[in-house]
């Protein structure tokens, strides 16, 4: 594999988080990085009330934007279904990725985090009809493909498997290692491009090294401008922070800077936006600023999110898998002493166990950050909504103007699993939660049917609506 | 706001002999409304389950069999969260003096917690097993947990 080519290039240097000043916003010490326990601004009092269920699996949820009110429930076998603004879902799928190949489906499902995750609509959509999806393919062996297909103006509510056929257009193939840690949202930043959750391919560690490794496309947000001829995947964004640092040149070894030198990174993958993270399965973009935020879902003792300005550059670093959010990777115990690598999360949050031996928690854990979407309602601005899997709660993640601080406070624990969110035309945070399980899995098909989550101001509540049943956190 | 838990609130059912029978009202974790126990499409609700009913102890307790019956539903549906062992990974510890929900130290509330699912990954398990399997399940955590 290409692992070893390029461990030479992982040869990593610890730094202390060397990040442009962005004001106020980005922790610059542990200390600074905001844990359960907090307050946001705006006391939101928030109900999860029920959208649309019946969903087999569901695992990603997007918008078009394009005025319809219509909501994109993506099924982990392979199926995007259409919720239709009267809360309808449509019986034929928008999308079917089980039925376009006549020997079988496109999309390999044998493990829980194996399926179709995402689907993202061009920001021209309504005049292109381009959306694109993400998912592992059977026929590439679990690849994660990133492909493109057309809507047919006169059937805009079912991609026909024909047009489908006829359509289809493949962005991106790109091997996994292992079954697990694909990462799997795929979106459109505010400047157009796609940026892409790719996970470190999997098994636990990152024994691929594949965090802090710049020439595989493993453990990172990339991001790639698709808007090219169509006998071109897609093309590098000049911008990006390695878009030149493997560019053919001629050596010169003088009249160069230190500074110069450090930019030239054999082997790095121009598509790189971000990384050295895990499992990046969910990322937002805050509608109103453009800022970034990534939910990165941890291995066994903390969760991170993080945090990007509109303003950032890219290159940022997450540490993975020298640290997971403030913490060391490996954990020991609780006094592990390691340098902070790149740039700190701006939330953390235990699992039950914080560390190798620890008394268990009996409150304020969880084991899985799902990013859900910012909120901009309710009191909230600019809060990054993250539902956790395994513990159902709800945590709001916000800047607070008073003690100069992120913070994060639980809104609620849910009985539900979360998976995946996004923000309606209204701006109204969205929420899948399946039922999906590990054991006894007897396919994508076989669990209980999951849900689609509208997060309302209780106050907004109106009688006959179902909500969820949830505890409030004090 | 909560509604008071009330571990054994009764409800009133006429037995074909005309005695009235108490049998317990199981209620979700979260929010105490009560849970519908009502047997699935084919599942006969077997004597023990009967039983569990009305005394609210788990007949299954000790019983060799059931136990290691327990043991395999365990295998099958709850070491992937909890592990072998019970001390929780993705899922909370089950042998700790202390639990996430208390409730879990009597069998009535540990029914109610894998019947009815409580937060997250631990689901309502009643779409999994039958409330016999249920029984027995709980028979073989009881071994795994402290006393």
């Amino acid at each position: 594999m290409i692992a070893c080519k390029a461990l030479l290039l992982a040869a990593v240097v610890p730094v202390l988080a060397v990040v442009p000043v962005q004001a106020q916003t980005i922790p610059q010490t542990p200390g600074d990085v905001a844990r359960p326990g907090g307050k946001i601004p705006g006391n939101p009092k928030l109900s999860l009330v029920k959208v649309a269920d019946g969903f087999n699996d569901p695992v990603g949820v997007s918008v078009a934007d394009d005025g319809s009110g219509r909501i994109f429930v993506v099924e982990r076998v392979g199926k995007v279904k259409v919720v239709m603004p009267d809360g309808k879902v449509q019986a034929e799928p928008f999308l079917d990725l089980t039925k376009t190949n006549p020997l079988g489906s496109e999309v390999q499902t044998g493990f829980v985090e194996q399926g179709l995750w995402s689907i993202a609509f061009h920001p021209k959509f309504k005049d292109n009809g381009y959306v694109f999806v993400h998912y592992s393919s059977l026929p590439f062996n679990g690849a994660s493909i990133v492909g493109r297909y057309t809507v047919d103006k006169a059937s805009p509510n079912q991609i026909t498997k024909d047009q489908a056929n006829k359509s289809v257009k493949v962005i991106m193939n790109v091997p996994q290692p292992y079954y697990n840690h694909y990462g799997g949202r795929i979106a459109f930043g505010p400047d157009g491009m796609l940026y892409i959750g790719r996970g470190d391919g999997g098994w636990e560690g990152d024994p691929l090294n594949a965090g802090q490794r710049l020439d595989t496309l493993l453990a990172k947000i990339l991001r790639i401008n698709v808007d090219t001829p169509d006998d071109v995947a897609y093309s590098i964004p000049k911008d990006n922070p390695f878009a030149r640092a493997d560019y053919p040149q001629m050596m010169s070894l003088f009249g160069i800077t230190e500074e110069g030198f450090s930019k030239i990174k054999i082997g790095a993958r121009p598509e790189t936006w971000a990384y050295g993270l895990r499992n990046p399965y969910m990322f937002h973009f805050d509608s109103k600023s453009g800022d970034l935020f990534i939910a990165d879902v941890g291995q066994n003792h903390w969760e991170e999110i993080n945090y990007q300005p509109r303003s950032s550059k890219g290159g940022e670093n997450y540490g993975w898998n020298l640290n997971m959010g403030t913490k060391c990777h490996p954990m020991t115990g609780p006094n592990d002493k390691c340098p902070i690598v790149g740039v700190l999360p701006i939330a953390e949050y235990p699992h039950q166990e914080p560390y190798p031996g620890a008394a268990k928690l009996t409150d304020g854990w969880g084991c899985s950050a799902q990013g859900l979407g910012v909120a901009n309602y309710g009191g909230m601005e600019k809060t990054y909504m993250v539902g956790d899997w395994c513990s159902g709660r709800v945590w709001g993640i916000a800047w607070d103007k008073g003690t100069n601080k992120w913070q994060m406070q639980e809104l609620m624990q849910a009985t539900l699993q979360f998976t995946a969110g996004t923000t309606d035309e209204n701006g109204h945070v969205l929420a899948t939660n399946c039922y999906c399980f590990y054991l006894e899995d007897k396919g994508p098909t076989a669990n209980p049917p999951g849900a689609l989550w509208r997060l309302m101001p209780t106050n907004e509540v109106k009688p006959g609506m179902e909500v969820a049943k949830v505890k409030t956190a004090n | 706001m909560r509604p008071a838990y009330v571990l054994a609130a009764v409800l009133s059912v006429t037995t074909a002999a005309g005695v009235i029978a108490q049998d317990i009202t199981f209620r979700h974790v979260f929010d105490k409304s009560p849970l519908d126990v009502s047997p699935k499409a084919g599942e006969v609700l077997t004597d023990q389950v009967k039983e569990f009913r009305k005394s609210g102890q788990n007949p299954y307790k000790g019983n060799a069999d059931a136990v290691a019956q327990g043991k395999k539903l365990y295998s099958d549906f709850c070491e992937s969260c909890h592990l072998p062992d019970g001390s929780g990974r993705m899922g909370p510890s089950l042998i700790e003096d202390f639990h996430v929900h208390d409730e879990i130290k009597t069998d009535v509330g540990l029914f109610e917690v894998v019947f009815g699912g409580a937060a997250g990954a631990m689901q309502p398990f009643s779409k999994r097993m039958t409330q016999d399997e249920i029984l027995k399940v709980m028979a073989y955590l009881r071994t795994l947990m402290k006393p």
